[in-house]
């Protein structure tokens, strides 16, 4: 949000809502009105004491109504910008004229009672809507008890409670008598998933990972909440990762997962315990549960005024009111062209796939502009004098009550002021927020500081920010140092203040203890190649390509197959769509011709050297094996898609025929084969087995494949048009993406039958020659089915591709995760990113997707790039490694140990070899550093001597 | 009459260097989740666990910690592909090396803490410190250098 | 200034007269020109003393005693650097330490007197070792450069176990201290006085209740210490100190050990702490003698002009330290040897450490033992 608030190129209009769009893509006229705030933007400091003073309480928000706020208020702490607002429907100045008490307190005079709300325009080339959902207020599933029981809360209030910042300060009680729960439920699909009634048929997606997540985090959270359990559907687990969440869960925290969906809860009016009915659909047992408090997981709605905005913007809505998407294979644009949709204001969404949709929409959003590039802050300052003695200025946050309300911060900034080298130390309510960076900087100038303290949070989210001031006041960003005394003190100590404290005292004697010895450090430029490069012509590549290249750059596109389109182009019509893969493709190939990229098939990359915007390739051709060519590439987006699990030696797959894949049945499906419709006398039966090579702990991917249940419920309505007896074996049906669980009812109602398997219990083909009949334990009859089969197909889950993803790994030097698919940089913030700058993955080389999530993730890899070319240079961090060449013997410890080649041994003019580190390839992890003997490698920033002094300053409490 | 004062709990001193991406991450996460542990830890950054450098650890015990800790991403997970099986090498000798000098092994521990894993960082925590109070104050707490 | 006076007095720097016959000698200034133990010492003399201590070439002499062969004037270099380093250390400078400074901090470590180490757990099974007794072996650092130089192939421990192996033969038990600490002498060469005084007592305290008169070492530098500076920081001891070598004369001539043959051209570098601290030339090359059929050939600068093995104490390891090692490698290469002899362990481990190169290590490979271990393996009957 910072970063948002901060980019130069990013002017924010909060309290503004569009009126009016007029004209088209590339020049749009945007009509809007500006409410009135009552303070003005530029002015407010963030002080917050009108907040403190204003007399008028409100319900909070923000804190779902759980908390009050003032009438004049923040939304939350972080917000930006961070100003304050004046809540129009409570103020009594407004209202009546009556109070003004926050105009009289207020010293930076930024209240204003007259403002009003102003029409405004704006011109713009594309428009991209994020408004993302609300959620459904469970007060009309009377049953639930939401709103008459006091300890019923929907899954967002629960996240309120286990906020740090929330109302209870992160502790969890019951809101009817403020103790600790011991047994907590959650009910899945409350409002979703429900075809009839006040709920909606769609599946809301990201709650049943949510409620892991909760139930994980109030288990470790609170050793006196003793019994969590998750009263659920089918497990929807789609995402990477997710698996493991889910085992670790039910494995090593205990918690209950207990499949079936209760139809009331009900109350002890003396105690206010809640008990739930269920049936256990798997013991077929009725459950009375147990409750101190109910969370619901409350269906993802469309967002209030979501109708409204599509008027507005001229875009169609589906029939439940979110944003429709152009077709699946374009699901980041809205059906007028110029107005592209990110989020979950087109289908609910978890927060990886909204950042890789959000990503992908800047792409879009940069056709219609042009020679777009990132402002350069151009800043003048006086610059530091940081020769001398260390001047250092510590600053040590309250940030509000998070660490206020346990360390003793003025004890800590006393601390600090005896320290050697210390000459300015203060606290500061919020370190972060836009004030006290000013007040920073103007403390730095007053007392020339050349080295800042800042005692707050974690430098893994803010070091870029206070850095960002210290460069501002003209101080080298290097000379700046954290002290993490939220995480690490307040936080995690809350019950015992006087150590927390003490903690804090050492963390900041510490910092203060490396900030003596810390080095102003300079980041380099080096020249940025503006052109791609693609590997891999699936889908996935084939988008990021076209992608690109309509923005004018010049992209390589490189497939290892005589031809592109990957997986996708062997595939039958999609469904509701008149069309087949090959089609797809085709169109796709038109685009990438027209586009002008430059198409390489029966090609692979043999080598790169170099680093972000200066790649050197080198692609060598399967036809002609000792063909090479070279290319100079700025930045490189792996495609390389996955492998399909092969079941062979399982379900009988290999020993029978008539035993097959889901890629196999698809290739039947496209041929229109005679084997699956119906011969004169009997129908087919067909029995699909779900799961095989996912969701496996032995075989395969462990994580779910995303694609297998939304595609067997496609061909099984294709077989049931063409006759077919069709049953498939689930383990839990995953139908998340938008539609699919529509579709699922659909093929519910067409005659597909769904029935489960445990993993534990697979079914057993059998048969001689051929397959007869399939046998498993059906649990909910708590007996052995078997049924005969004329065919099975296998869904078989996506794998890591081994030898090509083993190769890539080695040439660009990213890392894999466990499961073998590439590693993101950030599970969340992250996904199309690689931990190797100028590097990025999309598509099912990350981890299984369906289409839609394929190209919706190589647009935003193409984002990405794009932003990359648009820049002259690469910074290069200094925080690298160097070598004093006088200690060095030449010994070669790092060369061997460094993954990224970044050091070299060279020849001296005296014959020996000393190692040389190419501060481009040095990623700045330090091993090197570490395994050399004579202490010649030096990890800037992270030296030896820093670390000793800090271990130092911990023990002896010297400095 | 009444027993004295009971004797004040030991509290031992218990450097960790952790890792940017993993351990450090971890316990950020332990600490937006407030998950409570044992207060007597110091964390120190280090951008990989293959930059500890066993002097740094060596050290540590020459000026009175009762307990290192060293820790990185799980295999696999390393933000620089291999620095944490560096750090595993490096681990074995310092093992040898505490051994030697009589120190307990309980007073040494290499762990492995993904970013998501703020309750383990916590229990390992917890662990670690339960185990240096069993095994009591460093033989070299009162070295001076 | 008093100090100043005193050390530049006690180890005769006052006599320099400005001749650069130590420079011109020095192995450090053959390779790095910036290096001259003569400025040091004029520096010094003409008042910029301060800026002497202060300075990074403070720690980059070897101590190595070359330079005072060729002294007409008969300065203690060596003497005049250690004095300076007492002086660097109150003045809380930072040493440049190979290693990142660990095997320093194992030995302050050693200081400690609640330390109860683990020390002796390689002592193989069937060795006669005692607790108490007359002789006693000092065992010095090597199970810690055991541990700690694994990467190298570094098998320290084996000459403690050759040393034992010697002993049995000749019908002594030796006693090992099981908690015998560091000799002190890299704190000292450091200019750790303090520290190593503690270890010293530590050490005679232990000695002198195992009830040893005779302390027996297979390290240059442990017997340098016990024999020069402990007398002369602790006052005299109790109990006698002879290196390995001399131990195995004095068996020899008693007839208590007797080598078989071992047909191997092998070549000796004299560790300086034996050579020219204390003058031992002739005895490691008459205990060699000993062995049938080895035959022993000579580098170009041997005795009193060998070339040290590069680095001393931990301490100023580097690229020249690199080139001083090459040089000495390819000499002994030179010689046709199949095998260099050291005395000392840490000459070993230098050598070794120098051939880990993956650009010239192969034109510095030749096989090294210590002289101990090749006496032991030597053992006939």
């Amino acid at each position: 949000m910072l970063d948002v608030g901060r980019h130069p190129n990013i002017e924010l209009l909060t309290l503004c809502q569009p009126t009016k769009v007029e004209g088209e893509e590339g020049n749009f006229r945007v009509q809007y009105l500006k409410k009135a705030r009552y303070v003005k933007e530029d002015v407010c400091t963030a002080c917050g004491i009108c907040a403190e003073k204003c007399p008028i309480k409100v319900s909070d928000d923000f804190e779902l109504g759980l908390a009050k706020r003032k009438a004049i208020y923040i939304y939350f702490p972080q917000g930006v910008p961070p100003v304050y607002t004046i809540d129009p429907e409570h103020c009594t100045m407004i209202l009546k004229g009556k109070c003004g008490l926050c105009a009289r307190v207020c010293e930076a005079q930024a209240i204003d009672y007259n403002q009003n709300d102003e029409e405004r325009t704006i011109n713009v080339g594309a428009i991209v809507v994020a408004t993302g959902f609300s959620q459904l207020k469970p007060t009309a599933l009377k049953n639930y008890g939401y709103g008459q029981y006091a300890n019923v809360l929907t899954g967002l209030e629960f996240e309120r409670l286990l906020s740090a910042t929330g109302p209870t300060g992160g502790h969890i009680i019951r809101p009817s008598d403020s103790k600790t729960p011991r047994k907590i439920v959650f009910i899945q699909c409350v409002g979703s998933r429900m075809a009839k009634g006040d709920g909606y048929p769609y599946c809301s997606v990201y709650c049943c990972t949510n409620s892991i997540k909760c139930a994980l985090l109030a288990k470790t959270h609170d050793p006196d909440i003793k019994e969590i359990s998750i009263l659920y559907m089918d497990l929807r687990t789609y995402g990477k990762g997710f698996q493991e969440l889910f085992l670790r869960a039910e494995e090593v925290e205990g918690v209950k997962f207990l499949r079936g969906r209760p139809a009331r809860v009900e109350e002890d009016p003396l105690t206010r315990s809640l008990t739930i009915m269920v049936e256990n659909t798997e013991t077929n047992r009725i459950e009375p549960l147990a409750a101190d408090i109910v969370v619901l997981s409350t269906a993802a709605i469309p967002s209030t005024g979501a109708k409204e905005v599509a008027r507005i913007l001229g875009i169609e809505v589906d029939s439940y009111g979110f944003f429709k998407e152009r077709d699946f294979h374009n699901p980041t644009e809205a059906t007028r062209p110029g107005v592209y949709i990110a989020g979950s204001c087109s289908s609910p969404r978890d927060i990886t796939d909204s950042v890789a949709w959000g990503t992908a929409t800047a792409v879009k959003a940069l056709t219609h502009m042009e020679g777009a590039r990132i402002a350069q802050k151009e800043i003048e300052v006086e610059p530091i004098d940081t020769s001398g003695e260390p001047r250092i200025g510590v600053f040590v946050c309250h940030c509000g009550i998070n660490i206020a309300g346990v360390v003793d911060v003025e004890e800590v900034n006393q601390f600090a002021q005896t320290l050697p080298g210390v000459v300015y130390s203060a606290r500061m309510l919020f370190a972060c927020s836009d004030d006290s960076q000013r007040e920073i900087q103007y403390k730095i100038k007053e007392y020339q500081l050349n080295r800042v303290v800042v005692a707050s949070c974690t430098p893994r989210t803010h070091e870029p920010i206070f850095r960002e001031t210290c460069g501002l006041a003209g101080l080298n960003p290097y000379l700046f140092e954290m002290a993490n005394i939220r995480d690490q003190c307040s936080w995690v100590h809350a019950s015992t203040p006087k150590e927390a404290t003490e903690k804090a005292k050492d963390l900041v004697r510490m910092a203060v203890a490396r900030c003596h010895l810390l080095q102003p450090l300079e980041s380099r430029q080096m020249p940025m190649n503006p052109d791609m490069l693609v590997v891999g012509g699936g889908i996935t590549g084939m988008q990021a390509s076209v992608d690109l290249a309509r923005l004018g750059h010049k992209v390589t596109l490189v497939e290892k197959e005589e031809r592109l389109g990957g997986r996708v182009k062997e595939l039958s019509t999609f469904y509701e769509e008149n069309y087949d893969g090959q089609q797809l493709i085709s169109e796709k190939v038109k685009q990438l011709e027209s586009a002008g990229v430059n198409i390489l098939t029966s090609t692979m990359v043999k080598e790169v050297n170099g680093f972000v915007g200066n790649f050197e390739v080198t692609l060598q051709s399967l036809q002609h094996q000792e063909k090479t060519s070279t290319l100079q590439v700025g930045s490189i987006a792996v495609a390389i898609g996955s492998d399909l699990f092969n079941p062979t030696g399982k379900f009988g797959y290999s020993s029978f025929p008539n035993v097959m894949t889901n890629m196999e049945m698809e290739r039947l499906l496209k041929e229109d084969s005679p084997e699956l419709t119906r011969n004169n006398k009997e129908s087919k039966n067909i029995v699909f087995v779900q799961c095989v090579g996912s969701r496996n702990k032995k075989d395969g991917n462990p994580d779910c494949s995303r694609y297998c249940c939304s595609v067997a419920i496609k061909q099984a309505l294709k077989l049931r048009e063409k006759g077919a007896q069709v049953v498939i074996l689930y383990r839990d049906i995953i139908a998340f993406g938008k539609g699919v669980e529509e579709l699922y009812r659909k093929a519910r109602g067409e005659g597909v039958i769904f029935l489960r398997y445990d993993e534990e219990h697979p079914p057993q083909v059998i048969g001689k020659g051929r397959a007869t009949s399939i046998k498993w334990m059906f649990s909910p009859l708590n007996q052995e089915i078997e049924l005969p089969v004329d065919l099975v197909v296998l869904s078989v889950g996506m794998v890591a591709r081994k030898v090509d993803a083993e190769q890539i790994q080695e040439q660009l030097k990213i890392p894999r995760s466990l499961d073998g698919f590439f590693m993101e940089r950030h599970s969340k913030l992250g996904p199309v990113e690689t931990s190797t700058e100028g590097i990025y993955i999309c598509g099912c080389a990350q981890s299984p997707k369906d289409i839609t999530d394929s190209v919706a993730q190589a647009s935003a890899a193409a984002s990405k790039m794009a932003v990359m070319a648009s820049k002259e240079f690469v910074e290069l961090e200094p925080t690298t490694c160097v070598v004093r060449e006088d200690l060095c013997r030449g010994c070669g410890n790092c060369q061997e140990v460094c993954q990224f080649h970044a050091p070299e041994l060279v020849e001296t003019p005296e014959g020996n070899y000393v190692s040389r580190i190419n501060e481009a390839l040095c990623k700045g992890c330090g091993t090197c550093a570490s395994l050399c003997p004579t202490g010649a490698i030096v990890a800037r920033h992270f030296t030896d001597r820093q670390i000793d002094k800090m271990v130092e300053a911990m023990l002896t409490g010297s400095l | 009459m009444a027993k004295m004062k009971k004797q004040e709990e030991f509290e031992p001193k218990i450097v960790v260097f952790a890792c940017n991406w993993c351990s450090y991450a971890g316990a950020d996460t332990a600490g937006v989740s407030k998950i409570q542990y044992h207060h007597n830890v110091r964390l120190i950054r280090v951008m990989c666990s293959g930059r500890v450098n066993p002097a740094f650890v060596i050290k540590a015990f020459e000026q009175g910690a009762d307990g290192v800790m060293v820790s990185g991403c799980h295999f696999g997970d390393c933000h620089y592909i291999f620095g944490n099986y560096q750090a595993k090498e490096r681990f074995e000798m310092l093992k040898r090396l505490i051994h030697l000098l009589g120190l307990e092994k309980a007073r040494l521990r290499l762990e492995w803490v993904s970013a998501a894993e703020g309750g383990r960082f916590a229990q390992v925590v917890n662990e670690f410190v339960e185990d240096v109070k069993k095994v009591g104050r460093s033989p070299l707490a009162p070295i001076k250098t | 200034m008093v100090v100043k006076e005193e050390v530049l007095k006690k180890t005769q720097a006052y006599y320099c007269i400005d001749c650069g016959k130590c420079t011109s000698v020095c192995p450090i200034s053959r390779f790095n020109g910036g290096f001259s133990p003569r400025r040091i010492l004029i520096s010094s003399l003409t008042g910029r003393y301060e800026e002497t201590l202060k300075d990074e070439k403070l720690y980059a002499c070897l101590t190595c005693g070359l330079c005072g062969t060729r002294c007409p004037s008969d300065v203690k270099f060596e003497e005049f650097i250690k004095n300076s380093r007492f002086e660097g250390q109150k003045l809380g400078n930072l040493i440049p330490c190979a290693h990142g400074g660990a095997i320093q901090s194992l030995m302050r470590i050693m200081t400690s007197p609640s330390l109860e180490q683990k020390r002796l757990a390689w002592v193989p099974r069937g060795a006669q070792i005692a607790e108490k007794g007359e002789v006693a072996y000092f065992v010095g650092c090597l199970p810690y450069f055991d541990a700690f130089f694994t990467d190298l192939e570094v098998d320290s421990l084996r000459i403690a176990k050759s040393a034992i192996k010697i002993l049995n033969r000749a019908e002594v038990e030796p006693v090992l201290l099981k908690n015998e600490r560091c000799c002190g002498h890299d704190l000292l060469w450091a200019g750790d006085l303090e520290n190593f005084k503690r270890l010293a007592q530590h050490n005679i305290d232990a000695i002198k209740e195992s009830g040893a008169h005779t302390l027996i070492t297979t390290c240059a530098e442990c017997y340098r210490t016990f024999k020069i500076d402990y007398p002369a920081y602790m006052g005299p001891l109790p109990f006698k100190v002879l290196h390995i070598i001399e131990f195995l004369i004095d068996s020899i001539s008693q007839g208590k050990l007797n080598f078989k043959k071992t047909r191997k051209k092998v070549t000796y570098q004299d560790p300086c702490r034996l050579g020219r601290h204390l003058g031992m030339y002739e005895q490691p090359r008459m205990v060699l003698s000993n062995i049938p059929a080895l035959s022993l050939v000579e580098m170009e600068r041997n005795q009193q002009n060998a070339i040290c093995c590069g680095t001393s104490g931990w301490m100023n390891c580097d690229a020249i330290s690199k080139r001083i090692q090459s040089y000495r490698l390819k000499s002994a290469r030179q010689t046709g040897a199949d095998l260099l002899i050291t005395a000392c362990p840490k000459c070993y481990i230098h050598f070794k450490c120098a051939m880990k190169d993956p650009k010239i290590g192969k034109e510095l490979e030749i096989e090294i033992k210590d002289l101990t271990s090749i006496m032991a393996d030597a053992l006939g009957r």
